[in-house]
């Protein structure tokens, strides 16, 4: 322990290391994620899915350039000598490089919430045309979802335990739920929100694919949590108008339990 | 009521006198737990009549109030304030008895303030609690082989999962603190016990008091509303809730009394020299990880009584039917449950770059930016709970700042892995079995982060949230991380309780277990929740069944790595090969005493003149 | 394992200055207030959310679930609390508290022994009984105005509203602190007679430390009955 055993840095071969793995980060965030993600049938999941790819490359090099110290380190500064080995050269700080990666930490967070932010305002204001309400009622365990249009169109209520809406429509969902926490969300349209007793929450979405998709509960709601799960049918205007049409008159509209 | 001992009387004979006090171990303790839950379950059936709903829920309560009241008094934890009272100080000969003088393996099962027991208590005893939650992750993964596996049934699931996380939060809450914020803190500090001895004795063996309701739990029913008990699905599951609620509750004293004395030890009794900026960094983790603590617990305190009493009592905090609302229990519960995530984390980290600087041979890189980080990331912590709630529908316009607050968070935590690097950059790296974890946990903590800022992002969290995605993520930094620190700091300062190392090709084979099944589990875990796989589904759609086949058989992969680490402690502590008193060549002072540490830890005080940290720098003179 | 088999010498002695102690005693309390603070802040922070969120309307209006068919489901108002009873409480706290100061002013006058301090401290540890009594009479008269169903044979349950459920854990926590107060109070009278808290030395910083954790309960009480009375309606 007496002498001071400096070990050596290069560049070079660390810059290599940090490159592949770079490009191996930036090549599945870009390839990968559009494989692992559910298919994109509205504007907001297509927003997670390509914000999840932006992250993604953004955090690549970031991670690899830790990766690439630890292979380094554990390749070149190994000490493989008997017993303890030397104490290395005395590095005490480094105000530059800790200036540098402060700064480089702030800019990439300072982007992340920009690009959060700006992701967030375009979900918020998704619109489109003939906006339509629907009711959805979390229960132990089943969905339900009403369609006010029904009774402007036919002059009774329907309700259905599979959800039906028209394509490149707007759907607004009011959500509430009739006894414990319920979480509805909809994997392909990108879309989720708590089912609160006593409360209503909102929802709005313009599906842009038709076709049929999941929609499961995401809030742990007792026994049967795993089996409230049911469909979303993405179909065209008319397809729609139709299976209105053929739903039966349901009894009466159940009330939500908002009280007044 | 001072706190350490006056040894110049101390050639008094310590066990003289028999005493009620002085039988009182863990099982008189266990005997009137029982005693009480008994009268606690049979006093109300007895004296009121049972026709309300709520009866079974009120005796429940009652009983598992009865359990911890009776236990501290089994134990002994209720003489001290009783004494106080009644004005009976203690004697010297009886501080000399409760610090273990003279009993050798017996104090282990005793109300012992001595911080070295303590710790090697909290040791066990986090490892008890680890092995039981462990157990139940293997269940549950058994039961996820399969999409519509019926290995056990859906309540008994929802009872698994909801114990799991809660023993799991719990044991890591203690598994760095608790061992070592016990054991070498206090030496660490310079100081000859921890500022409160008995308190050190209550916080520990509360933590016993509370597991026992916690388990018992899944013996009256199990609960059906996961760790995080959402009201007012929590107000509608079985008695097992009122169990849990009392287990948290207890679990809250201990965790305020335990921050009380960490503070308080390392504001008032580090030796001379000691300055806070010369203080190592385990130990700043330790007083941050503290207070943090101290700010947090409260807070499920009250989240549980309010369960507790809209079950039993009639209250309506959480039922929308009379003006309660779910929300507020998510308030509640995410005040806490965000910074104890940091509570469980910071001492981890702490103990990790303890191990950076030794293994590296070299001064800890950037001392005051590692503190400033930590003390950032605790401070945020606080501020950033609703992003826990972005999809509940509460206050949606408060999303944007709460992005932000979470988002900065990566700052402070970026500066760990800058610390990290920094010290071992350059360094002799000694690739012993502490330093293998460190490896690891950086590897880990790695995508255990930047799966997070995918989270706190509300578009992406709009399809991550409630996902196996959010699983696997908060797995890489409990285990991927924490408990890879944990484990790694096992192995770091077993030679200082035992005087014996643990044996470092069983460390290797456990390593490389646990690292490649976290790696298996977690990763195929995160396709689950990307391709869409909701959190805590006893059974799921045929399209998760691959990746959940891979998550099971990397889940038991982790425990078999667990497994021969806890045979290697076990083997390791009867016959591991003698360390000496400073096996690593270390410079922090709990090296610098022998091994095992005495009473009372110095004889005489140290004099600190420089840091801990003094790697290839002139010898700093250490007194 | 054998640490207890070192044998110290006599001639180190560890012994530490009083005054160190009480120092870290001191911060040892005022950590544990702290906590007591954020329980408190965690209390008043349930009252004050269920009142803004007032779900359903529900704060202190509840729906008649008698069986009587004409009152069935008929608005019900719930009663606000007797200010005047509350802020009686209070003072009575405040009082106990202004009774522990002045008794501590009193002891640290004293040249010798503890003078008239246990008599205080039990003077004290009495007003803190007859805060809890009352305090029980307050949580007995939210009973008096609570909504009720029958549920079988005669037997009826009360559903308390928010208003209600949040004045239980104001007043339940009040109680407990009482309680303790109750039992530090009677406990400083006896160690006070038996000459353990006293002038001498620092033999009166115990004295200190109750003081300082019943002047915070008393605020707190100061500061739950503002809150009760300025917002509840």
């Amino acid at each position: 322990m007496t002498k001071n055993n400096s070990n050596k840095f290069s560049l070079k071969p660390f810059l290599v290391i940090w490159a592949v793995l770079t490009a191996i980060g930036i090549w599945i965030s870009i390839k990968g994620t559009p494989w692992l993600m559910e298919k994109s049938a509205s504007h907001q999941m297509h927003m997670a899915i390509l914000t999840v790819i932006v992250f993604s490359v953004a955090a690549a090099p970031v991670a690899a350039g830790i990766y690439a110290v630890q292979i380094y380190a554990l390749a070149k500064w190994r000490y493989k000598g008997e017993g303890v080995p030397p104490d290395a050269e005395p590095l005490r700080n480094n105000v530059k490089a800790v200036s540098a990666w402060i700064g480089v930490s702030a800019l990439l967070t300072t982007f992340l919430l920009i690009w959060g932010l700006a992701a967030l305002a375009s979900d918020d204001n998704v619109s489109g045309p003939n906006p339509m309400t629907v009711n959805v009622t979390g229960q132990q365990w089943m969905w339900s979802f009403q369609y006010p249009i029904a009774e402007t169109l036919l002059h009774h209520n329907v309700e259905s335990n599979i959800l039906v809406i028209p394509v490149n429509n707007q759907a607004n969902f009011n959500v509430t739920s009739v006894d414990v926490t319920h979480g509805f969300w909809v994997p392909s349209l990108g879309v989720k929100v708590d089912a609160n007793p006593g409360t209503v929450t909102t929802l709005s979405v313009v599906p842009n694919k038709p076709g049929w998709y999941d929609i499961r509960c995401v809030e742990l709601c007792g026994l049967n949590h795993s089996a409230m799960i049911t469909k979303a049918h993405v179909v065209s205007d008319k397809e729609f108008l139709t299976w209105l049409k053929e739903q039966p008159a349901s009894p009466a509209a159940i009330t939500t339990s908002v009280k007044n | 009521m001072t706190a350490t001992i006056d040894l110049q009387k101390s050639h008094s004979p310590a066990t003289n006198g028999g005493g009620f006090l002085r039988r009182l171990n863990f099982g008189t303790g266990i005997i009137f737990g029982i005693i009480g839950a008994l009268l606690g379950y049979f006093l109300p059936h007895h004296f009121f009549d049972n026709q309300g709903s709520a009866f079974a829920d009120q005796c429940t309560v009652i009983s598992a109030v009865g359990w911890v009241i009776g236990f501290w008094f089994g134990i002994g934890a209720l003489a001290g304030p009783f004494k106080w009272f009644l004005g009976w100080d203690q004697t010297h000969a009886d501080e000399m008895y409760l610090a273990g003088k003279d009993q050798g393996k017996k104090r282990y099962w005793k109300y012992c303030t001595d911080h070295k027991v303590v710790g090697v208590q909290y040791l066990v005893l986090a490892m008890v609690l680890l092995g039981a939650g462990g157990i139940l992750a293997m269940l549950i993964r058994t039961d996820l082989i399969s999409p519509g596996s019926h290995f056990v049934n859906q309540q008994v699931y929802n009872s698994f999962l909801s114990l799991h996380g809660m023993l799991m939060i719990i044991s890591l809450i203690i598994a760095v603190a608790g061992p070592w914020g016990n054991f070498v803190m206090p030496i660490q500090c310079g100081a000859r016990d921890m500022a409160f001895p008995r308190l050190n004795a209550l916080s520990l063996w509360t933590v016993v008091a509370a597991a026992v309701p916690l388990l018992t739990t899944l013996f009256i029913g199990g609960i059906q509303d996961g760790w995080t008990t959402y009201a007012p699905i929590s107000i509608q599951t079985g008695i097992g809730m009122n169990t849990f609620a009392i287990a948290i509750i207890t679990f809250v004293i201990s965790t305020t009394v335990a921050g009380v004395n960490t503070v308080c030890t390392i504001m008032t009794m580090r030796t001379t020299g000691m300055s806070l900026d010369r203080l190592p960094i385990f130990t700043w983790a330790s007083l941050i990880g503290g207070a943090l603590g101290l700010y947090a617990m409260p807070f499920f305190a009250t989240a549980m009584t309010m369960t507790i009493l809209d079950r039993s009592a009639g209250t309506s905090f959480f039922s929308a039917d009379s003006g309660g609302t779910g929300w507020l229990w998510e308030n509640m519960f995410w005040l806490m449950g965000h910074p104890e995530v940091y509570v469980i984390l910071i001492p981890a980290v702490g103990a990790l770059l303890e191990i950076a600087t030794v293994f590296s041979r070299k001064p800890l890189f950037s001392y005051k930016t590692a503190i400033g980080g930590m003390a950032g990331i605790a401070g945020l912590s606080i501020l950033v709970w609703a992003h826990h709630m972005f999809t509940t529908g509460w206050a949606p316009q408060l999303g944007g700042p709460f992005m932000l607050t979470t988002e900065l968070i990566s700052i402070p935590t970026g500066i760990i892995f800058l610390v990290a690097v920094g010290t071992i950059w350059r360094g002799n790296l000694w690739m012993k079995t502490p330093m293998i974890w460190l490896m690891g946990f950086i590897a880990n903590f790695i995508i255990g982060g930047v799966t997070g800022i995918y989270l706190s992002d509300i578009p992406v969290d709009n399809t991550m949230h409630g996902t196996m995605f959010v699983v696997a993520h908060f797995h890489y930094v409990f285990v991927g991380s924490v408990l890879f620190g944990a484990i790694g700091a096992v192995y770091f300062w077993f030679p200082k309780i035992s005087g014996r190392f643990l044996d470092e090709k069983m460390g290797r084979i456990s390593f490389w277990l646990a690292f490649i099944g976290v790696q298996v589990t977690f990763l195929a875990m995160f396709v689950s929740g990307l391709r869409g796989m909701p959190r805590r589904y006893a059974s799921y759609q045929a399209i998760f069944e691959h990746t959940n086949v891979i998550s099971t058989i990397g889940a038991y992969t982790i425990m078999a790595g667990m497994l021969v680490s806890l045979a290697n402690i076990i083997l390791s502590w009867r016959s591991g090969e003698p360390s000496g008193p400073n096996p690593w060549h270390s410079k922090t002072l709990e090296w610098l005493v022998p091994t095992p540490v005495p009473l009372e830890n110095f004889e005489v005080l140290p004099v600190i003149e420089s840091d801990p940290y003094t790697y290839g720098e002139k010898e700093g003179a250490r007194a | 394992m054998s640490s207890d088999t070192i044998e110290h010498e006599a001639s180190h002695g560890h012994h530490e200055a009083p005054e160190v102690v009480e120092g870290r005693q001191r911060l040892g309390i005022w950590l544990f207030i702290v906590g007591d603070v954020i329980m408190l802040a965690s209390f008043i922070f349930t009252y004050l959310y269920l009142r803004g969120t007032n779900t359903g309307n529900g704060w202190m209006t509840y729906l008649q679930g008698d069986t009587n068919a004409a009152n069935y489901g008929q608005p019900v108002h719930e009663k606000v609390l007797s200010a005047g009873f509350n802020w009686t409480i209070t003072a009575v706290i405040v009082a106990s508290a202004a009774v522990v100061w002045f008794g501590e002013k009193h002891l640290r006058a004293q040249q010798k022994g503890a003078g008239s301090f246990s008599l205080i401290a039990a003077v004290a540890g009495l007003l803190a009984i007859v805060a809890s009594a009352l305090t029980v009479i307050q949580l007995r008269s939210i009973d008096e105005h609570m909504p009720y169903h029958l549920l079988s044979q005669n037997v009826h349950e009360f559903t308390y509203t928010a208003y209600g459920s949040a004045e239980i854990l104001l007043n339940g926590s009040s109680l407990l602190h009482l309680i303790v107060l109750a039992f530090l109070g009677f406990g400083l009278a006896i160690r006070a007679s038996k000459g353990l808290v006293s002038s001498e030395g620092l033999k009166w910083s115990q004295a200190r430390f109750v003081r300082f954790f019943w002047v915070w309960v008393a605020l707190g009480s100061v500061i739950t009955a503002a809150v009760t009375s300025l917002i509840n309606k």
